[in-house]
């Protein structure tokens, strides 16, 4: 009996140990690596309403672009089929003409006075405009720090409650300040009307027809001034024709006495500080409207022109004097009130229930987010491995493909960037800060006194008295003679940076595969350094004069850097550029090119090089016209035989470009092999562009306006490697 | 040998007319689409604003002095304003997009690029011909022998209910397709589901050829049968007129006298005389169906001239809209020509005079 209990139990406990195990091996089975979804299809949908049918109806799994409408919203909302998530990216603001206290024409303009201007914080009811024009799509802002933004919901929530609360909505407040100062400027009120020298004082609203919560709530706001005692006279004008009003005439004019408009972020900012230059100051904009600002400042606002000047250029050392200059800047725009904030808008970014992928906070459904983390999962919430799903933008193909100044179109990049060439970083669509993706660590020497401080554990942050940058390491390029130029002879008496980016690539990274079969190298990285500088020197045959000032520019601050090892593939890099966030100051150095970062690899890029040395094509629309010739494509039409034509020379002749400098890098054997691989993948997809991206670009229909991405099978990458950023992130 | 001088002199004559009429209205069209000038203006704050933008994002330039970045932004500035050729004043450019437009040398465009990559306008343009072509051509091809197939029916039915119920629709021409066309989407595409909403092709396109013009084909159903609701049952109404009146001409009724069967007298007697107001009305509606392709094609996204013309527009792209206009000028003087001539072959009462058709 006993026995029999024995064996019974020891059966129970066989039994459990196997689920225990079983179990504990589901858990622990590794992701499957690749892409997660097997075919993309990229098709235009430009209608909002037309968007959320085809949600509906399956035709498309993902629109790219947000819904703003409050009936669609609801329809969201309601439909199990649809889900969404909200993003701000953009944001609305009310502002004032400061010109007085009379135009040149001799009409008295009220809001010349920054009391009556700061008076209309009270007079809004920011609450009002969001729920009522936009359908609670949205959060009330008194600043123009974006209310989920880090400046904002991070440093300094405390300053923006408590500027929240100084200035909440109190129309009695508004009145009483401007019934006090209209009197003191000499303005008389009669039967309700404010009058100045026997005239109707008369403001001349300039509101935008086409940016929700305008018109309506421009409408609503010369209501309240009408209360108030004004004659209020309204264009709604849509953008095109508002823009040259209130930018392109002096502000003495009068065309204009208040502006409803907007602005809007398409990427989360980390680091708000330099803005208030921007629309505080004379510093930035080059508009009337701003220039002019000078004299308030200097006149009735000296602390808010001192903080925000020092703000731009970074003159504090501590991230307490940081914030003094942000606390005191803040209260003194909110005194100066040439603009009031009134709200940062949301937009609800659709996709089918069935669907996840992140959406960036502040630019919603796009470049980066999309690629690593978009996947179909079925009733269980498993992931669908190798799913097909239709991507649905407002536009498509607007302009040639190219890796290096290609379509910058926000649609366009969808495809053309780390969703085909990967990156060395990642940011985070929820924050903005930077995740290690093809970076093994990161050491960051920052000067001592410079307010940096780090979050992730792939970079570790240190500080010095002085970085003296080392004589040996390239600080230009030559592109006469094709070689680095380097800091001793550059700078024969040495020079310091302000920040020193130590990057260790991870060991197998040579062994990461391109779209055509080749492996990673070190060429690849090398190309990179040097194209992106050579397109800006007036020497090089790919010389591109709308890059001179940028490259110019960056090489002021770009002090040295250097391949230090290649085994593992270290970069070093020394730079006067630096951020509050250590994640920032890491220079990658990932193949990537022009001002958008597209992805590319030394082979291809040689072969659009060639194109341009030859004066038959061209990466840029300005030297593209410059020429007279196409702006290269990459991906189809007339630029392809041309391509083509260069890819086979090369093959030929086993072509090394850069040779005096890329000749180390780049053996006789990897070149041959390079361009083997890259005629087998024309011959394959009938294109050039070869990327190490999840997805592979299958086909281009420029009539149909189409694209068609295919999964990369080699892909390395565990495919749920990045899915913890469709999870909210938690609050610290 | 006269009657060719004549008909050459009066070809040449109304050619000279028509190209006087386009030259007119290809210069409004730059007139109008550049405000007088006054968009230049706007433009320039919109790139200067765009420059702007793109120094003071860029952190390489946060830390410069102030003023050494404005520099940078006005040479950058001037450089695109040169690009685009805004540093010449409206008139002259109006003059040079003018001559270059009517010499068809039509030049580079400012943003837009043909599907193949181009920046020239003309491949720009030429690109989307086909299109444009393929779908009213199909359309005119329908409407022509439908409405004189149905022509003839309903005129020898006349006072049917048929026939009351086409006099009864004609009014419905008066819309326009586009407007036709939102309804058909709605009513196939989102409720009933059984026809695309819109594009030239599937996603992805399909890889063999037949798959791929059926899903062509599929596609054109319901511009095509907007243009067709918006035209057809005016046409079909007007043909049928036609026919009823020459239908009791004396020499109809002489010729049915003489036992001439229905068929033969239809087409000898009836056909041939119809021919001149057929074809005129043919042409009008092929023009106002030029005319309304851009509003129709963008709302079916069909790839054609109408839907560049509304991209143009959006982008302010003038060379673009300006050809655009320049081949539409073309065309409808072309197809005028082409009435004039036919008249003339067609309708014995038009007589070649010196002074062009009486």
């Amino acid at each position: 009996m006993l026995r029999k209990k024995s064996l019974f139990v020891l059966l129970v406990l066989a039994m459990v140990s196997a689920l225990v195990i079983t179990g504990c091996k589901k858990d622990d089975q590794p992701a499957p690596s690749g892409a997660a979804l097997g075919q993309i299809t990229f098709k235009i949908v430009d209608k909002p309403a037309e968007a959320v049918l085809q949600l509906q109806d399956g035709t498309i799994d993902i629109w790219a672009f947000n819904i703003t409408d409050q009936t669609l919203y609801e329809t969201l909302i309601e439909d199990d089929r649809l889900d969404f998530r909200i993003s701000y990216g953009s944001y609305s603001e009310i502002r004032f003409n400061h010109w007085g206290p009379t135009f040149e024409d001799g009409r008295f303009n009220p809001f010349h006075d920054h009391q009556i201007r700061e008076a209309m914080n009270w007079l809004v009811d920011r609450k009002y405009i969001v729920d009522e024009y936009l359908g609670g799509l949205g959060e009330p802002k008194w600043t123009f720090l974006g209310k989920k933004f880090p400046d904002s919901a991070i440093r300094y929530p405390h300053i923006i409650a408590e500027i929240e609360e100084h200035y909440a909505h109190n129309p009695e407040k508004a009145k009483e300040v401007v019934t006090e100062r209209m009197g003191a400027l000499g303005a008389e009120l009669k039967d309700g009307k404010w009058y100045y020298d026997g005239q109707p004082v008369t403001l001349i609203g300039l509101v935008r027809a086409d940016l929700p919560p305008y018109p309506q709530a421009g409408h609503y706001f010369s209501g309240l001034l009408e209360d108030l005692g004004f004659t209020v006279e309204i264009k709604e004008l849509p953008g095109s024709e508002a823009n040259p009003i209130w930018t392109g005439t002096h502000p003495k004019d009068g065309q204009w006495s208040f502006y409803t408009g907007g602005w809007s972020s398409p990427s989360i900012p980390r680091d708000s500080a330099h803005t208030f230059d921007q629309f505080y100051t004379h510093r930035v904009m080059p508009y009337a409207v701003f220039t002019t600002l000078q004299d308030i400042l200097e006149k009735d606002f000296p602390e808010l022109d001192e903080a925000s000047n020092r703000l731009r250029q970074k003159l504090f050392s501590t991230l307490e004097e940081r914030e003094e200059l942000f606390k005191t800047a803040l209260w003194e725009s909110m005194k100066m009130s040439n603009q009031i904030w009134i709200c940062d808008k949301g937009g609800a970014n659709p996709f089918r229930s069935n669907i996840r992928t992140a959406v960036d906070l502040a630019g919603g459904i796009g470049d980066p987010s999309w690629v690593f983390t978009t996947h179909r999962v079925d009733e269980n919430n498993n992931i669908v491995m190798g799913a097909n799903i239709n991507f649905g933008a407002p536009n498509l193909i607007l302009e040639p493909y190219n890796p290096v100044s290609g379509s910058s179109y926000t649609y366009d990049m969808l495809i053309t960037r780390k969703a085909l060439g990967d990156a060395g970083i990642l940011p985070d669509p929820r924050d903005g800060l930077y995740h290690a993706k093809r970076i093994k660590s990161a050491h960051v020497v920052m000067e001592k006194g410079l307010p940096v401080g780090k979050t992730h554990d792939w970079v570790t942050l240190e500080f010095a008295d002085e970085i003296k940058v080392p004589e040996d390491f390239w600080a230009d390029w030559d592109a006469k003679e094709q070689r680095f130029i380097t800091v001793g002879e550059k700078y024969p008496d040495g020079v310091t940076a302000k920040r020193k980016s130590v990057v260790v690539y991870p060991d197998d990274i040579f062994d990461r595969p391109l779209h055509d079969g080749s492996k990673l190298s070190v060429g690849d990285f090398v190309m990179a350094m040097i194209v992106n500088i050579d397109r800006g020197k007036p020497d090089s045959p790919i010389f591109d004069p709308s890059e001179e000032a940028t490259v110019a520019a960056s090489l002021l601050a770009l002090k040295g850097f250097k391949i230090t090892s290649t085994n593992p593939l270290t970069i070093e890099t020394y730079s006067d550029t630096w951020y509050m966030d250590a994640e920032y100051n890491v220079s990658t150095w990932w193949p990537e090119y022009g001002g958008y970062a597209w992805g590319g690899y030394w082979h291809m890029i040689a072969v659009g090089c060639l194109a341009e040395e030859a004066q038959e094509l061209a990466f840029s629309k300005v030297k593209a016209d410059e020429l007279s010739v196409d702006q290269m494509d990459y991906t189809k039409g007339e630029s392809l035989p041309i391509l083509k034509k260069h890819l086979d020379r090369a093959a030929e002749t086993n072509y090394i470009p850069y040779a005096p400098t890329l000749g180390e890098y780049i053996t006789e054997e990897e070149a041959a092999e390079r361009w083997q691989n890259l005629q087998n993948f024309y011959e394959k997809y009938g294109h050039i562009w070869v990327g190490s991206g999840p997805y592979i670009l299958k086909s281009v229909h420029a009539i149909e306006k189409v694209v068609v991405m295919e999964a990369f099978e080699a892909y390395p990458d565990p495919v749920d490697q990045w899915f913890f950023l469709l999870e909210e992130l938690a609050a610290e | 040998m006269k009657t060719v001088l004549k008909l050459v002199r009066f070809l040449l004559t109304r050619s000279v007319s028509l190209l006087i009429t386009v030259t007119i209205a290809v210069y409004l069209t730059v007139f109008l689409a550049n405000w007088g000038g006054q968009l230049d203006e706007a433009r320039r704050n919109n790139i200067l604003f765009a420059v702007t933008m793109q120094f003071t994002d860029n952190p390489v330039y946060q830390a410069m002095p102030r003023e050494e970045v404005n520099k940078l932004i006005q040479a950058r500035y001037e450089q695109e304003i040169k690009r685009l050729g805004l540093d010449k004043p409206f008139l002259v450019r109006s003059f040079i997009y003018l001559g270059n437009a009517m010499t068809l040398n039509l030049g580079r465009s400012e943003h837009m690029s043909s599907d193949s990559g181009s920046r020239q306008v003309k491949d720009v343009l030429l690109e989307r011909v086909p299109t444009t072509l393929l779908l009213i051509g199909t359309t005119m091809l329908i409407n022509f022998f439908l409405s004189l197939y149905l022509g003839l029916v309903l005129s020898r039915r006349y006072g049917s209910l048929m026939d009351k119920l086409t006099v009864a629709l004609a009014p419905i021409s008066s819309a326009p397709a586009w407007l036709y066309g939102i309804f058909l989407i709605l009513l196939f595409a989102a409720v009933l589901k059984w026809l695309p909403w819109g594009g030239m092709v599937d996603a992805p396109p399909p890889a063999d050829k037949l798959s791929y013009a059926l899903s062509v084909m599929k596609h054109m159903i319901l511009p095509t049968l907007a243009m067709l609701i918006s035209t057809l049952f005016a046409s079909v109404y007007a043909r049928r007129t036609f026919f009823l009146i020459y239908s009791n001409e004396d020499y109809i009724d002489l010729a049915r006298a003489k036992g001439l069967s229905p068929r033969a007298l239809e087409r000898r007697y009836i056909l041939r005389p119809t021919l001149p107001p057929i074809v005129t009305q043919f042409i009008l509606i092929l023009i106002s169906m030029w005319m309304g392709a851009t509003v129709l094609e963008t709302v079916f996204r069909w790839p054609g001239v109408g839907r560049l013309f509304y991209e143009a527009i959006n982008l302010s792209d003038t060379p673009v809209i300006v050809g655009t206009v320049v081949i539409f000028g073309y065309l409808l003087a072309l197809s005028v020509l082409l009435l004039d001539f036919v008249y003339a072959a067609l309708d014995p009462r038009v007589r070649l005079s010196s002074g062009g058709a009486r």
